[in-house]
């Protein structure tokens, strides 16, 4: 039996990171550039602004916390023990409040589908 | 990687929202940061360098005031930053926002409200960077 349920909690914050390279420098040459400079840098798209601008970064996830429900756990269970559980299960788990008895997790926006 | 709302960015906007106790007319979000911080954001932090890596140093973390006021749609407030080709070149691993003026924060101010991290971007002189962070109020 599931210890938790979502909540109805939740922020999101979204980011994308758009490279612009200086003044002369054409597209190809600047994605070259870009993907040289760290071997963890990415080119995901190319701007449209000015037709040589790079998509570099993007990133969208909510925090999202899931309420201990005492009806549903084993008795005795507590908010660390659940985050722990969480964790195993695979959720991204960022830390616990103890106020409102829930476990806060980060979860990725699934687009498309 | 994942975007996170620290405990302490969610009491702010409600004090903000609601001017209560703690309200503060110049405590505002206005700055976004970057940095080499291994360390993933946990609801508890409060300033960057929790993440040990990152110290006061302009090899570990740039900030600086948003480009212009955030601009706001339905329940979605924008803000972007952009680094001059001069700053920020680090390996940019996080990307975080903050309540204070840009003078007013380094590693160890706490002002830390919200953040991205587990990203990769190698940001060299050759380029600028515009970041754009969209927080949205909204239910779950």
């Amino acid at each position: 039996m599931s210890p938790y349920l979502k909540a109805g909690i939740g922020q999101r914050l979204t980011m994308s990171a758009v490279a612009i390279p200086r003044e002369g420098m054409g597209l190809s040459e600047a994605r070259d550039k870009w993907l040289a400079a760290n071997p963890g840098n990415r080119v995901l798209d190319y701007g449209d602004k000015k037709g040589r601008e790079l998509l570099v970064g993007q990133e969208d996830s909510r925090t999202v916390e899931y309420m201990l429900v005492p009806e549903l756990s084993k008795p005795g269970t507590t908010l660390d023990e659940m985050a722990a559980e969480m964790k195993i299960r695979g959720f991204d788990v960022r830390g616990i409040n103890v106020e409102r008895q829930t476990v806060i997790v980060c979860e990725q926006i699934l687009k498309g589908g | 990687m994942a975007s996170l709302v620290m405990l302490r960015g969610r009491l702010r906007a409600g004090q903000q929202l609601y001017q209560s106790t703690n309200y503060s007319a110049t405590r505002h979000v206005q700055t976004m940061s970057v940095d080499i911080g291994a360390t993933v954001f946990a609801t508890g932090h409060t300033k960057l360098n929790d993440s040990a890596d990152v110290t006061e140093s302009a090899a570990s973390y740039f900030d600086k005031a948003f480009d212009a006021v955030p601009t706001e749609a339905t329940a979605t407030i924008t803000t972007v930053c952009t680094l001059a080709v001069g700053e920020g070149n680090i390996v940019i691993k996080r990307i975080a926002q903050h309540d204070n003026t840009a003078a007013n924060v380094n590693a160890s101010s706490v002002s830390l409200v919200a953040g991205i991290d587990g990203q990769t971007l190698g940001k060299t002189s050759d380029f600028s960077l515009a970041i754009t962070l969209q927080m949205a109020f909204t239910s779950v």
